[in-house]
Parts: C-alpha cells; structure tokens; sequence
C-alpha cells in the first residue's frame, strides 16, 4: 500500500493487485530473508552483530506502532516508550517471576500495554496537537520515573530480567546461533504486525483513522464515530509498542526504568517523520538505520540524538515525506507523452448513481421536521426561531443571502452544532441530543461548503470511505481481513471504480484529492454522497464551482434521487435556475429567521425576497 | 486590439506524475477583461496559479510587460503589478478590513507611502462598504463583503494586472450582481484582468475577450462577443438548465459593445 500508492499516471491498480505486491514483498523482507540467514549465515556475524540486528528489528515494530498513531491517526504520542516499557515490564514478570514460556510473557505484554494504552487514550479524546504531546510526555516520564521504579516491579532501578525461555528448559542463549535464530522469531511477527497494519489501511478501519487525522467533522458526517476509532488506533497502537519492547527486553536480557526515556520517545517520533509519516516500509527502514547505525560507525554511539536531530531538520526541510518520497518513484512525463487525447472532446461528466444494494423508499411522511431552532454563538444569533418542514420523496430549496444561518441551520441538522432552543426530528425521532456521527448513520448525509472530503486521501478512497456506514464486517474481521471483510471491500471497490469512471476521472483517482482542482473536488463531494444514497441529502451549495455541464448533471441526479430511489433532498443554493428547476418548494431564511416559504415560482415573485436576495438576478 | 500584458508561450504544469497544461499560448491584452473558460478540471485555476507563481512550470515561457517571468518568485511577480484574488477568497479572519488592505499593499505601502495612501483611499471609494467597516475583523463580514475585500485587497497595490478566481462562487444573486458592476466599474478605468468563472453569465458579462479550455489546451479565442451559443454549448456542455441564463448573458455582452 505505500509504497505501490503512487502509480504512473493512467496505470488503474486494483486492490487485488496492491495487496499480492504487498504480500510478495512483505514474504521476501521476512520469511526469505531471514531464513537464508539462519541457514547459512550464523558464522558471518558474530553474537554481538546478530543482537543488533535483533534491536533493529524490534525498533522497526514500535516504529511501526507509533506510526500507526501518529501517521495513520494524526495523534502524537511522546510518550511511547513508556507503552513499550509497560510491554518489557509485563513479559519479564511473566517469564522471570512467574517462569514462563516468552510466548506467554510476549501475549501478557501486548495485553498489557494495550489496556494502558486505552487509558492514555482517553485524554486525546479532548486533548488536540500540542496539549495532547504534553500529556503523553506525562504519562512516558511518570512510567520511567514512578512506575517503573516501583518496588513492585523492579526496586528502583534494579530491573528485572527477560530470560528468552522457549519451553521446559529449552533457552535461547546469546550465541550467534540463537541471536540469528531469536531474529527469525523477531521478523515473523514482524511480519504478523505488518500484515495487521496492511489489513487496517485496507478496509474501513484504516480509512476511520486517516479520516479523523484530517477532518474530525467530515469523518462524523461520513458516520465514522470519532471516540471509538481514536480509542482503537490507541489499542492497536499499544499492543503493537508492547509486543516491540517485550522484544527488546528479550533481546537485551534485562531492563529497568532507565531503558524508556523520554529520549527514546523522542527517537521513535524522529524514526517516524524521516521515514515518512504513514508509510509503514520506509519507516522501518528509518527505524532499522537508526539502530544499525551508530555500530557500523562507533564514533555514533552516544550521538544519536544529535544525528537524529540534523536528519530531522534536513528530512523535513527537504523531503517532508521522508525516506517515502525516494520510495515512490516520481517522474514527470516527457513532453511527447501527453499529445495522445488531442483531437477527442472531453466527455462531460456524469455524477454517479448509486448501484446494487439500493432499494426504493416510498415517499411518505416527514422526513425532517425543524420546529423553533435557535442556535446562539456568543452574543450572536446565527439561527433564530427556524422552523421548516421536508416531507418524504421531495427535494426542499433554502435559499437566503450570505451569512443568514443556512449552514448553521444545516450544521445543527446534522449535528455539529448545538441547539440552543427548539426540536429537530427526523423520521419522528428527536434527535437534537445525538452526536453527528448517530445521525449520519441514521441516514442524514451532508455536505459541506468548503469541499468536505479528506484531501490527503485519493479519490478512490474518499469514495470508499463514503461507504464506511454500508460496511457489515466488524474492526475484527477487519483486522484479520475474514473473508467477509473481504468481500466486502471488493464490492466497496467496484462500486468506488464505477464512481469514478462516471465523473469522468479515472487517470485521477489514485491522485490525492487536495491536487484535483476545485471544481472536480466537488464533483468527488457530491459523488460520494450520492453512491451511499442515503435518505436524506443535505447539499451545501453543490454546484459552487461546478461547470455548467456538471451543474447539469447535479440537477438530473436530484431528480433521480427523488423520482427514481424516492430519497428526500435539502439544498442550499445560491444558483437560481438550478433551484428552480429541481425543487418542489423552497424556504428562503434571512437574518436567521424564515421570511418566506412556497412553491419556487411563487417565491421568485414575492418583492420581500427579491429584496432581499434576488436583486436584479430573477427579472433580467 | 491592443498590445499584449501577458504572454503565455507553450506552458506546461501539472502535480505529481499527472499533466494538467499541455502547452497553452496566450495573450492577455492591456485594458481588456480576458475571461477562461472550461469544464472542472480543464486546469484553468492552474492557469491563474502558473500565472501568479504559485504552481511551477514544467515548460514554456511567460512574459510580463516585456520581462520573462517564468522563474520569478510569486513576490516578485506581484512587485513587478500583479495581484492574485484567489479562489474562496481567503482575506484574513482574524485582521481588520483596513489591515488586510494594508497586508496587500504592502511593497506599495514600503515604496511609497503617499502612493499607497492614495490608493487606500481609491479603493475605499470603489468599495465605500469597505470604508465603512475598516475597523471591523474581516472573519465577521459576509460573503459578499469578503468578496469586495479581496478584490479590494488585490487592487490596493495598483497592479497592472489582477488575476481572479471565482469571485461569484458562493456568493447570493444580489450580492453577485452588486460584484459585477463594481467590477465592471473597475474594467471601465482600464484594469486588465483574467478571470476564471463558472457562472457563465457573470463571466461572459464582465469579459470582453474569452478563452475556452479543454484538458489543459486552449480551444477558442476571441471577443466575448463573438462567442455563439453552439460554440460555448459544445465545450461546456450548456444544456436546457443554464440556455436560458446564457443566452441572456451573450444579450447583454452583445447589447454593451
């Protein structure tokens, strides 16, 4: 997934094709490799040399893990060495006091550190950015200071041991043999962790988690329940810290409080930025070097930190996508590449339809009931006593001047913003208590006036992420990407595959979106709302920005949603003849109140509205 | 027609691996409105950006009054008199409205501080709203008054040439006619503008000379009043929702010449 993300332009990759390279890759890194070592290669390195590579490998897992959260998630730990000493601690209890096997130490240790992880969690709920950092600096230096100085655990800094038993009294001693033989172990789970971590990029979870690093609003709108996946990314992250320090313990024999510093926090944020944030390979490549390295130059030793630093500022200053910007290959095309399409006219774009699962809904009833809404920010009243009504099967016009509340009034719809007064339902259900994400998955899709889609994602994957409320699989099956979760995203897929190839843009999919230009950005928008066909459309100015074509093509979906899959339509919307050519009534708000309502060619004709709205626009 | 401000010559840009210019020539004569139009994605906005400095080229020249430009950074452009109205508007929230004036005039204002007094007060009487809320934080105006402010914003260092990105986008009907005339005030003291819109009526009303682009190449150019409906229909797939408003809108263009 990273590094086949970019393509040469044209090139459509299917997620079949992704995950096989993935696969292959992934068995030559782990399973090739280290098998040939331990084959043939003990007496190439000595007992020491293998140890590194041990650390490296285990290093490369909580690379990993932090990447997780932080490139995935966009939530910064600096505090995670403590969640790898929490993993140490627990695997050296485990086999030393208790004498056990390490397979069980190592099972405790992920346990561990996972459950510390889901309380450390809770803070990041409401802590954003830098306070999130402090707080996670507080918890690493309260594990390194306190914690793991307890008598409990270690008596101060005495520590405890992490003996490498197999079974009975089989030991792996620190020869090069079984140095060699510990880093197989090491790179197999590896190996299970990386599998895990594709699984999560590849289905809804992942996208969950990058939709959240982007835009918390639109993920909600997309019906994605912000606490619980940054709980979740917490989790994963944590299980996988553990697993890397019981690994590190293991591979060092001992540990105590002065093997989880802050520095080491600091090491693995470094590791993650000039790998690349989110790009899982290269970060394991820049967490490997950083241990290597300073062996292979002894004069490093001790200077990591000064090294790290100066690579981070280069890293950022030159390649702010780290060592995955010389991964992914970049070129440019030559000049005589692109003479191909001369003569052909573009196609002029359809907006997609939804497809499959789609089952018609009988136009009956309320959909959407605005009684008395009042929304106050500060001294300011955006919203003052609005009441509207949409009844089922109807495609329902708010029109006003700017700044008069339509898309607060929309924003308290769907719930981002609180209502101060007065009662929203939906289908008869009170909803105004409900968080945005609930109502999302009620039905309510919206967009947003400032294009609500995650701009660093490609359109492909806005498009399956717009589908994150149609997936059945559980984050389990996700995670261990069952055969239904399977399914699932192949379906997903297609239908993303079809999305695009109807608006016209398929050379552009696996472009981050934040490139497409304006006016195609909207065009994803809305096509993303549309493939979902949820049963009520709230659309913030559609058409701003769009050519006329695809304003065209907005107007002939509306209609379809309504005539054909008897879905409802609120639409805000500054574009005259598409108001009155789509909208079976229209209520038009100024000053956040409701001056007027009825049916568009009567609402056009009222001197009231024209003045405050129209102007000159309705009688040329 | 008259001597060219701007000269495009074979530009090339596009991001990542993907091109979205194929080598566009253009001339964007002194004293005149030259409005581009296409489909989204046709790369019009790019065009501007090219422009302006902000994307690079991969190819190509750009001439500026006489200078070639392609290398210069987007400041230098902009101390050369060029000045960029940037798609969504983008004033700043937190300054005031005299103080996002005085961000645009900025080199002026360092050169010449009578010079930029004087102009601070042209575009106070272009935009008398504008004089009116001079002390009020530009994130608490509506639409429209931010629209006037960032064309207010670009105008302040008396550019020889404004560049400007959808400035009805998002705006109410009433509020996008009160934009035009201002800006048709502004084209009759012979500022030369190119202008990227979607709404065809506003951009064909407010142009007087009109490039249609179409994947990165330029398909049509010409007077605005010579465009015909059938030309404008076929490259930008005007149908039975937006006929009536475009052929008011060739009217009225056709009226004003």
């Amino acid at each position: 997934m990273t590094a086949g993300k970019t393509q040469g332009a044209g090139v459509p990759t299917s997620g079949a094709y992704n995950r096989r390279a993935n696969l292959a890759l992934a068995a030559v890194l782990f399973i090739a490799l280290p098998i040939s070592t331990v084959q043939a290669m003990p007496k190439l390195l000595d007992g020491g040399q293998w140890l590194i590579l041990d650390q490296a490998a285990a290093f490369a897992l909580a690379a990993m893990s932090l990447n997780l959260l932080l490139g995935y998630t966009g939530q910064i730990s600096l505090g995670h060495a403590g969640l790898l000493g929490v993993g140490a601690f627990a695997s050296g209890v485990v086999t030393s006091r208790a004498e056990l096997p390490m397979i069980v130490g190592l099972v405790v240790a992920v346990i561990a550190s996972a459950l510390v992880a889901l309380i450390i969690g809770i803070p990041a709920l409401r802590l954003r950015g830098l306070y999130l950092a402090i707080a996670t600096v507080a918890f690493g230096i309260a594990m390194q200071y306190s914690v793991f100085r307890s008598d409990w655990l270690s008596a101060g800094s005495a520590g405890i041991a992490l003996p490498r038993r197999l079974w009975g009294e089989h030991y792996l001693t620190t020869d090069a043999t079984d140095n060699a033989t510990f880093l197989v172990i090491c790179l197999l789970l590896l190996l299970a962790a990386w599998i895990v971590d594709s699984n999560v990029l590849n289905t809804r979870v992942g996208r969950a988690f990058r939709a959240i690093r982007e835009n918390e609003p639109v993920a909600q709108s997309f019906g994605i329940n912000v606490t619980r996946y940054k709980l979740l990314a917490f989790v994963l992250s944590g299980a996988m810290a553990g697993l890397a320090g019981a690994l590190y313990g293991h591979t060092i024999g001992f540990v105590n409080n002065e093997s989880f510093t802050l520095e080491q926090s600091l090491l693995l944020v470094t590791m993650v930025i000039v790998g690349g944030m989110g790009h899982r390979l290269a970060v394991i490549i820049a967490a490997a070097t950083f241990v290597i390295f300073p062996f292979v130059l002894p004069g490093l030793k001790g200077y990591e930190l000064v090294v790290g630093a100066a690579i981070l500022m280069l890293t950022v200053a030159q390649h702010p996508e780290g060592i995955a910007d010389l991964l992914t290959a970049r070129h440019r095309p030559l000049a005589t590449d692109d003479e191909d399409d001369d003569a052909a006219m573009p196609e002029l774009p359809n907006l997609p339809l939804p497809s499959g699962m789609v089952t018609q809904r009988p136009g009956t009833g309320t959909v959407l009931e605005v009684q008395d809404v009042t929304v106050r920010f500060g001294g300011l009243v955006a919203v003052d006593g609005a009441s509207l009504r949409v009844p089922a099967g109807k495609i329902i016009g708010l029109i006003g001047p700017n700044g008069a509340g339509k898309s607060t009034l929309f924003n308290a719809v769907s719930g981002l913003v609180r209502v101060d007064r007065g009662v929203i339902r939906y289908r008869g259900q009170e909803i105004q208590g409900m968080r945005c994400d609930q109502r999302a998955r009620l039905g309510i899709a919206r967009s947003f006036q400032q294009v609500g889609l995650a701009k660093d994602l490609s359109m492909r994957e806005n498009f399956l992420l717009a589908q994150h409320q149609l997936a059945s699989y559980g984050d389990v099956s996700a995670l261990l990407m069952l055969p239904k979760a399977w399914r699932t995203e192949q379906l997903f897929r297609e239908r993303a595959d079809e999305a695009v190839s109807s608006l016209g843009l398929s050379d552009l999919a696996d472009m981050p979106v934040r490139n497409l230009s304006g006016g195609q950005q909207r065009l994803v928008e809305i096509g993303c709302l549309l493939v979902t066909a949820p049963d009520l459309v709230m659309l913030d100015e559609p058409s701003a920005g769009m050519a006329p074509a695809a304003a065209e093509s907005l107007a002939e979906r509306l209609r379809d949603l309504r005539d054909k899959l008897g879905r409802t339509v609120l639409l805000i919307e500054h574009n005259v003849p598409l108001v009155l050519d789509t909208c079976d009534y229209v209520y038009v708000l100024d000053a956040g109140q409701i001056i007027a309502e009825g049916p568009p060619e009567e609402i056009t004709s009222q001197q009231q509205v024209i003045d405050a709205y129209f102007g000159a626009a309705v009688t040329a | 027609m008259s001597t060219p401000l701007l000269t495009l010559t074979g530009i090339r840009a596009g991001f990542g691996s993907q091109t979205i210019i194929h080598g566009i020539d253009l001339e964007v004569p002194a004293g005149q409105v030259t409005g581009l139009f296409g489909l989204n994605g046709a790369g019009k906005s790019v065009l501007l950006k090219v422009v302006a400095g902000v994307v690079p080229t991969w190819g190509g020249r750009i001439q500026f009054l006489g200078n070639d430009i392609t290398t210069l950074s987007p400041e230098r452009r902009v101390a050369l008199g060029m000045a960029h109205v940037p798609q969504g508007r983008q004033v700043f929230p937190s300054l005031t409205v005299e103080q996002n004036l005085r961000v645009g005039g900025y080199v002026l204002d360092r050169r010449d501080r009578a010079a930029f007094h004087t102009q601070l007060e042209r575009v106070y009487e272009m935009f008398p709203l504008l004089a009116e809320r001079r002390r009020q934080y530009a994130g608490t105006l509506s639409g429209g008054q931010q629209a006037m402010l960032a064309v207010g914003r670009a105008l302040i260092s008396d550019p020889k040439l404004v560049l400007i990105d959808e400035p009805s986008a998002g705006l109410a009907p009433a509020i996008v006619e009160q934009l035009l005339e201002s800006l048709l005030g502004i084209r009759e003291l012979g500022l030369t503008m190119l202008l990227v819109e979607q709404n065809i009526r506003f951009g064909l009303r407010l142009s007087n000379q009109a490039s249609l682009l179409q994947r990165g190449r330029v398909v049509y150019s010409g007077k605005t009043a010579d465009l015909d409906h059938d030309t404008l229909a076929s490259y930008l797939g005007v149908g039975r929702l937006l006929s009536k408003d475009l052929s008011a809108g060739l009217k009225r263009t056709s009226r004003s010449r």
